[in-house]
């Protein structure tokens, strides 16, 4: 324990991580997060000259695809050199110790670095019947999420099930799980949206919290460096959107050209994170790239919009709140987007259900 | 990863240029004559920019290449070189399993990552005295290990 408490520098060379490697971090960082690129090397500056943070991080109704999508890289990648600027001091899937030991941790943690650790949630937290649908050594969810924010410095919500509810939030929502933030109000907390989040951001937020502290953050609690833009804004598929020009089945000419999803059902125009740029696998690939749509995954409720494959233009179940992003999306795109949605719906009309008033009434 | 690059699955396509190149050009001249009358170096994130691969292309083939290359090994390669402009220069940083993770173009008399360390200086000025005291040592009793 003695060893974590000093500067993070000097720790860090003796396990063969030089200063280079170090800016060459915060570099990839601070141009993920879109910071000056001076902020690199005064990111690289705090980072080692911080002490570890301790970090307790907490599970509740998961699948486990965030901590899969943080530590999936099989050889030690820059994203995961996060994990040398903190002590994780409590993470069910992650610690060696289990049962009461496990807890044990987390409860020194918490005593140890009272009003100064990080608490990273991923999952949403049920709350019917007493929250008995979700708990930990005997703690339902709820109790153990209020007791360990109680001593928090700030909360990281990573993914959208802690971020918004996700998919144990949907209709019809059986266990009354809801987001981090509808639970805790008294404390900063940032939410990573995504079904995973990006890897890079959540390093990223990570890297920023410890060095210049909570990034500058959207409506949502989500921070503007990742889901600032649209995936729609800096789709590379975009000019085909902007020339109307639309794949219309998943085999058409249109679709082998290339062409905008938008019509199959693309939610990249409502939907705000950082795959078209950052990509996933190393940079491989996203979703349009390989050819789907976006299905809206770092924004809430998802999972109810409607169908992944019904355009946008035909409407979502949730009308009040989407109407909101789509115009929004619309008035970003600074085209008239009414026209073309307008032969966008009607092609639409033909070939996918109508989508009436009424039905966008239901629940 | 390493067994789907062998079976070279991974097929790059040179995507057409969209006239980026020229504008990022004229970027950098304006940081480049900031750099000759201030002395103010800057850095531009290509990562971030909405660039094609054949925008990319162009924008290499207009700096051209100068007479510095250089190749760092931490946490994987990073390749950097001097264009055919002083001081400007194109720096790429791969990771270990050699994943393109930043690219960017720094307008400085050398990139920042290229100095050595100040505190890295003063460890390694202890550490080559200390070294020459131990083999003196081990020359002055004879012992050869």
């Amino acid at each position: 324990m003695s060893q974590d408490k000093q500067v993070l520098a000097g720790e860090l060379q003796r396990h063969g991580i030089s200063r280079r490697s170090f800016l060459k971090f915060c570099t990839s960082m601070a141009s993920a997060m879109a910071l000056t690129p001076a902020a690199a090397v005064e990111m690289a500056q705090k980072l080692s000259t911080i002490r570890r943070q301790s970090v307790i991080w907490l599970s509740f109704q998961e699948c486990t695809g965030c901590t899969e999508s943080l530590t999936r890289a099989h050889k030690p990648s820059l994203e995961s050199l996060i994990f040398d600027f903190v002590s994780l001091d409590y993470h069910h899937t992650l610690q060696a110790a289990s049962g009461e030991a496990a807890e044990l941790a987390r409860e020194q943690a918490m005593h140890e670095n009272g009003g100064q650790y990080i608490l990273i949630v991923d999952g949403s937290i049920p709350l019917k019947d007493g929250g008995v649908y979700s708990t930990i050594a005997g703690i339902s969810n709820l109790d153990m999420l209020k007791d360990v924010a109680k001593d928090a410095a700030a909360i990281v919500s990573v993914g959208t099930c802690a971020s918004f509810g996700g998919l144990p939030k949907a209709d019809p929502n059986p266990t009354g799980a809801v987001a981090v933030a509808d639970i805790i109000d008294d404390k900063p907390i940032i939410n990573i949206p995504g079904c995973p989040p990006m890897p890079v951001v959540m390093s990223g937020v990570l890297a920023h919290v410890l060095t210049f502290g909570i990034p500058e953050l959207d409506a949502l609690g989500r921070p503007k460096a990742f889901f600032g833009d649209s995936i729609h804004d800096r789709c590379y598929r975009r000019p085909y959107y902007d020339r109307g020009e639309f794949a219309k089945s998943f085999d058409d000419e249109g679709a082998r050209k290339g062409w905008c999803l938008y019509e199959l059902g693309c939610k990249g125009p409502i939907t705000h994170n950082a795959c078209a740029t950052i990509k996933w696998n190393n940079g491989t690939s996203f979703p349009i790239q390989s050819g789907h749509g976006c299905i809206g995954c770092s924004e809430p409720d998802f999972w109810d919009m409607g169908g992944f494959y019904k355009p946008l233009s035909t409407g979502t179940s949730n009308p009040g709140q989407w109407a909101g992003y789509a115009l929004a999306a619309g008035a970003a795109a600074g085209l008239a987007s009414a026209a073309v949605n307008k032969a966008a719906k009607a092609k639409a009309d033909k070939v996918h259900q109508p989508v009436t008033i009424e039905d966008m009434g239901k629940k | 990863m390493a067994q789907l690059n062998g079976m070279q699955l991974k097929i790059e396509v040179t995507e057409p240029a969209t006239g980026m190149a020229k504008a990022v050009a004229r970027e950098l001249a304006e940081h480049l004559a900031a750099l000759a009358e201030h002395g103010r170096s800057h850095q531009v994130d290509l990562t971030s920019l909405p660039m094609s691969s054949g925008d990319k292309q162009e924008l290499a083939s207009l700096l051209g290449v100068g007479e510095v290359d250089i190749t760092l090994h931490a946490m994987g390669e990073s390749h950097i070189y001097e264009t055919a402009f002083s001081g400007i220069w194109w720096v790429k940083h791969y990771s270990a399993d050699e994943q393109l993770i930043s690219e960017l173009i720094e307008i400085a008399s050398i990139p920042e990552i290229i100095k050595s360390p100040a505190a890295d200086i003063e460890l390694a000025a202890q550490a080559l005295n200390q070294l020459i005291e131990q083999t003196d040592s081990s020359f002055d009793t004879g012992d050869d290990t």
